[in-house]
């Protein structure tokens, strides 16, 4: 058992984590920490083990070895749950439910005040307000996607841990997105492997290969590593096939 | 023009399907039609009944093949069956379980007419068949007409309804009902057919290539519907009871339940139980009408209807519960075990909803029939899928929290397996009742038993797989 004391000061703390699926390490000795307020993007190519990881953060799946804590308390703690907000990839809302049904059955399990008004604001940020009383079923793939991400803020969440949040989504969507999130005071992890994402909603990066971290620093650190006109995209490819930085 | 249809009927595998499905279904009606065409009982000649359980059994897997196999192992190209692939596992799992399940059925009855007893047992167990065979035919039909749907479900639903009361007064060796079962059935077959037709020929005119997944039809897409249900101001406990309570959760509609839980999900539960009611009711009026000389004779009509129920509601109600279930929002929003135990309470009540009119319609024959029938309605009761849901769901409530939580977590999904188990179980238990019946049966149960304990035991490898695999696609 870790000392809460090796959590102090982090929003998110996850030590020496390793989850294997059927003999296949998805994660292997992972370790984060991120303090209050920063915004931190997760990198990696596919099966990097980027979603395994916030799926481990937010206490949905559970580490075979390793320590996870939100504010220094068990990720599936009430205390925990109420800070976090969790955006999954290709989240699914109820399909029977209308999107305003949605909106408010989960803003009432997680005790949303001034529902109503949380509601139509977010439907007013988001551009979801035609599509209120329809089914979730009958929305597009994109408009979906909005309404997930409204209801992964519908509770004024602290902490957010966000998977791939502008799938599906228009451009213009998009700019209103992370204008929304550059706006909102908290910290951020948002896994991605977009690089001109991760720059737009975050300042530093954490580059996590086969489950393993490879590099991680702010994204200033990042630019400043490349070779002449290496651009950014390129010197975070070689960082993910394994070349050294400093060959 | 008709070879035009047929060019576009050939085109797809699931349209190959479908259309084998139709021939088969227009044989089936003219071979029941034949063999009853003097007013005589088709089970009287051994011939006749053995040609029918074995067009019965070739329509069966055909039919189910087709409205679940398929959906396994078709490319996602396949656009006329869009499902995603924890549509196609669970359609596998269920699959598999129908198919088997069934032929469970057929062997206990061939047993049954080798001795040449129970020819009331081998008719109504024909029929029954007819039943299942035209309710799986029919929910594949919905998953085909799912773009467009509840507008066709209803009246799929109403004729699955009509059905029902003509296997009611064929049972009673009328040559006049048993005609117009089969036309009845014969027509459906010829209106669904057509409405094959018509749904496939809406589908090319929007598209000139077949290949190509066209626009999805927007016929459902209204913009308000009824039964709209307001959470603001409830508490969290308050909120996840009304949910749950007024809401059936299906990947898939199967039968005549599946058809139910299409309604409660538009309508919700106001409209699920009259619809409960209804359906009580003709089995009891049926029941009455037949007015069987002896209780023996009710035990096939009630053994096989619950089994009929079983592996369609209950499959339904809680496979597609956790599988569908969006778990990132319940485990996101307060302690996971919190969240389980809320949703399973809720589904006590309303599995106590649900059984109240099959429990006074058993009430009613109980009173009827004296204490002589007793013993068999307690019996049809305590293997009632509701029975099982809501003892199952008390002992899921009655175990520490850490389990649930931990089973889900870790995926050892202990739950989903007794899922799969449960079928198998009443049949198991339907077995042990016919047992007492004839010593026969009891032969006939001990090689389901070793069966279920070879799928279950010594393949045990192939069902984890298979449950670990709903258990991921459950986090999506």
């Amino acid at each position: 058992m870790l000392a809460s004391s090796v959590f102090s000061n982090e929003a998110i703390s996850a030590v020496n984590i390793v989850k294997t699926f059927r003999k296949r390490n998805a994660i292997a000795n992972l370790s984060i920490s991120i303090p209050e307020g920063r915004r931190v993007a997760l990198l990696g190519p596919n099966g990097a083990g980027k979603s395994t990881a916030l799926k481990i953060i937010c206490g949905i799946l559970k580490p075979d070895y390793g320590e996870v804590r939100i504010r220094g308390m068990e990720p599936n703690s009430a205390e925990a749950k109420k800070a976090l907000g969790f955006l999954p990839e290709d989240a699914s809302p109820y399909p029977t439910l209308s999107v305003r049904e949605n909106l408010e059955y989960i803003g009432a399990i997680r005790g949303t005040e001034d529902l109503d008004g949380r509601i139509n604001e977010l439907a007013d940020i988001l551009s979801i307000s035609e599509y209120m009383e329809m089914r979730v079923s009958a929305l597009s793939r994109g408009n979906r996607q909005k309404v997930s991400v409204a209801l992964s803020l519908i509770h004024r969440p602290e902490i957010m841990v966000m998977d791939e949040p502008l799938n599906y989504l228009d451009i213009p969507t998009q700019e209103n997105l992370i204008t929304l999130f550059s706006e909102m005071k908290g910290t951020f992890l948002v896994s991605t492997h977009i690089m001109s994402i991760a720059e737009k909603l975050t300042d530093h990066v954490i580059i996590i290969s086969r489950g393993q971290e490879i590099w991680s620093g702010s994204t200033v650190e990042l630019r400043n590593m490349g070779h002449g006109q290496e651009t950014i995209e390129q010197i975070v490819s070689r960082l993910m096939k394994g070349v050294s930085p400093s060959s | 023009m008709f070879l035009l249809v047929l060019k576009l009927l050939l085109r797809t595998r699931l349209s190959k399907a479908f259309l084998l499905f139709i021939v088969l279904l227009a044989f089936v009606d003219f071979a029941l039609s034949f063999s009853g065409a003097f007013g005589e009982v088709p089970a009287q000649s051994l011939f006749g009944a053995t040609f029918i359980i074995f067009i019965y059994m070739v329509t069966f897997t055909a039919v189910t093949l087709f409205g679940n196999g398929l959906g396994m192992t078709k490319p996602d190209q396949d656009f006329l069956l869009p499902s995603s692939i924890k549509g196609r596992t669970l359609n596998f799992a269920l699959f598999t379980v129908q198919l088997i399940s069934i032929s469970l059925i057929f062997i206990i009855l061939s047993f049954a007419y080798s001795i040449e007893v129970y020819h009331l047992t081998l008719l109504g167990a024909l029929y029954i068949v007819n039943f299942l065979m035209l309710g799986v035919s029919l929910a594949s039909l919905s998953v085909l007409v799912s773009d467009y749907g509840l507008l066709y479900r209803v009246p799929i639903f109403a004729a699955g309804s009509i059905f029902l009361f003509s296997f009611f007064f064929g049972f009673n060796y009328s040559p006049f009902a048993m005609a117009v079962g089969h036309i009845y059935s014969a027509t459906l077959g010829t209106a669904v057919f057509f409405a094959a037709l018509l749904l496939l020929g809406i589908r090319w005119l929007n598209t000139n290539d077949l290949y190509v997944r066209p626009p999805r039809i927007q016929i459902r897409k209204k913009e308000t519907f009824k039964g709209r249900q307001s959470f603001v101001g409830l508490s969290p406990g308050k909120a996840i009871f009304r949910h749950f309570f007024t809401h059936f959760y299906s990947g898939r509609p199967i039968g005549m339940s599946g058809t139910v839980m299409a309604v409660s999900n538009r309508y919700r539960l106001k409209a699920t139980i009259p619809i409960i009611v209804v359906a009580s009711a003709l089995l009891v009026g049926a029941i009455l009408y037949i007015r069987p000389s002896s209780v023996t004779e009710l035990y096939p009509i009630l053994i096989l209807f619950v089994i009929y129920l079983s592996f369609t509601l209950n499959i339904g109600l809680y496979s597609s519960t956790f599988s569908v279930e969006r778990l990132w929002l319940s485990a996101m929003s307060m302690p996971f075990h919190l969240y389980v135990k809320r949703m399973v309470f809720a589904q006590v009540f309303q599995s106590l909803v649900l059984e109240m009119p099959i429990g006074v319609a058993m009430a009613v024959l109980g009173f009827i029939y004296g204490p002589s029938l007793f013993p068999i309605l307690i019996a049809v009761l305590a293997i009632s899928p509701e029975s099982v849901a809501v003892l199952s769901s008390l002992s899921i409530i009655s175990k520490p929290p850490q389990t649930w939580e931990n089973a889900i977590m870790t995926r050892k999904v202990g739950l989903k397996r007794a899922i799969y188990l449960f079928p198998y179980a009443v049949i198991m238990l339907s077995g042990i009742l016919l047992s007492i019946i004839s010593p026969l049966y009891a032969a006939v149960e001990a090689a389901s038993l070793a069966i279920a304990i070879y799928i279950f035991l010594g393949r045990k490898g192939y069902w984890e797989k298979m449950v670990s695999k709903l258990a991921e696609n459950s986090y999506i």
